[in-house]
């Protein structure tokens, strides 16, 4: 079949008329869809209001529930080794410390799996306004007021910074400025920690 | 022709007024362009769709369309070409309900019963369109039966002219296949 037999061929497909019944009620039909749509339209944007709206609040308590913690928070998490358990499971004998400043959470992590974690101590350091939690292990190096030190714990539990012309334990202080406030304390490592948000 | 072409531009600037007019609301406006225009739209639809029913529901989907697109035409082109487009995109992506799709033989059957020459060829292309894919279906609804060239058919398309014509060329020879030797089997 040639082009031209086949095209008239397709030109003998006859089309229906629309029924004059159709033709008349056709713009109505299609005011009324409109005007249906749009009533639908309209309650699809109240639902999806609400539904956004229901939405938010739902995000906002999670993030509420899920806030990173303020600084007392943390400060408490690190002082009761909430902290510390949670960041021990993430660097398995390579975490040498965590501090806690005003700027937020940093770890120190050694490249090699060989610190000691048998005796964590936490310290908070005060001076005026500015204040650190640290959290750390016996034998472990830190900076404090601007001095390297050495953290040690006694046979009775107690912490000691010691570094060069700079010492500090409960009992006696070397070097430390008057500002500087120093509490210090070992955790345990026998309680139950529940984990927190980091 | 110089007439003509004064009735043609009349009849343009009373469409571009009804336009104007339906898309402040005015819904006698747009229902005097539904008027002008749904002959035009049931032929396509009932050519790309083969069914009565659908074509009259996509007749009215095409207005639907259109009314709530009112904002995007920007008159660039004819309203009739702007609405032709929205009814080939609608026909296109056309699905058939089951029902319809049940109903579409009897209502044929129907509309044969009801001409006073029903002949086979109209049947048997009727089928043979309804083979094709629908954007082969739309190159031959657009070239064939609505004359445009391959390029005004393309922009309708909104595809390429190469493509188009590959799509009539494909097109023909399946046609030419299903309805040779008078006989159709897709």
């Amino acid at each position: 079949m040639n082009r031209d037999e086949l095209d008239h061929l397709l030109r003998s497909l006859r089309v229906p008329e629309a029924t004059e019944e159709f033709r008349e009620a056709l713009p109505g039909s299609v005011f009324s869809a409109i005007t249906r749509g749009e009533g639908a339209h309209k309650t699809r944007r109240l639902t999806l209001g609400f539904a956004a709206a229901a939405a938010c609040g739902l995000l906002i308590g999670f993030l509420l529930w899920h806030r990173p913690l303020s600084y007392e928070r943390q400060a408490a998490a690190m002082e009761d080794g909430r902290t510390l358990h949670d960041l021990l499971t993430r660097y398995p004998g390579r975490l040498q410390a965590i501090i806690q400043d005003a700027t937020g959470l940093h770890t120190q992590v050694s490249d090699r799996g060989e610190v000691s974690t048998s005796n964590p101590v936490w310290l908070e350091i005060k001076d005026g306004s500015d204040q650190q939690v640290v959290v750390t292990f016996s034998g472990q190096r830190i900076r404090c007021e601007g001095h390297d030190v050495v953290v040690l714990t006694d046979t009775s539990g107690d912490v000691m910074l010691v570094g060069d012309g700079f010492f500090w334990s409960r009992g006696a202080t070397v070097g430390v400025a008057g500002t500087v406030q120093i509490r210090a304390g070992k955790i345990s490592q026998t309680r139950d920690h529940s984990p927190v948000s980091l | 022709m110089a007439v003509s072409n004064l009735v043609n531009r009349m009849a343009t600037d009373d469409e571009g007024s009804l336009v104007a007019r339906s898309r402040n609301g005015d819904w006698q406006a747009f229902a005097e362009l539904i008027r002008n225009h749904q002959n035009m739209i049931h032929s396509l639809a009932f050519r790309m769709s083969g069914s009565s029913g659908d074509a009259q529901d996509l007749t009215q989907e095409t207005f639907i369309h259109a009314y709530r697109g009112l904002a995007s035409y920007r008159g660039d082109s004819k309203f009739s070409s702007w609405l032709y487009r929205i009814a080939l995109n609608l026909c296109i992506r056309w699905r058939k309900r089951e029902e319809q799709r049940r109903n579409a033989h009897i209502g044929w059957a129907e509309f044969e019963a009801n001409q006073a020459n029903p002949g086979s060829d109209s049947e048997r292309v009727r089928e043979a369109l309804q083979a094709l894919p629908p954007k082969q279906r739309a190159a031959v609804v657009l070239t064939v039966y609505d004359g445009m060239t391959h390029a005004e058919a393309a922009a309708v398309l909104g595809c390429a002219e190469a493509t188009l014509s590959w799509r009539l060329f494909a097109a023909r020879r399946r046609l030419s296949a299903l309805l040779k030797d008078g006989g159709f089997s897709p």
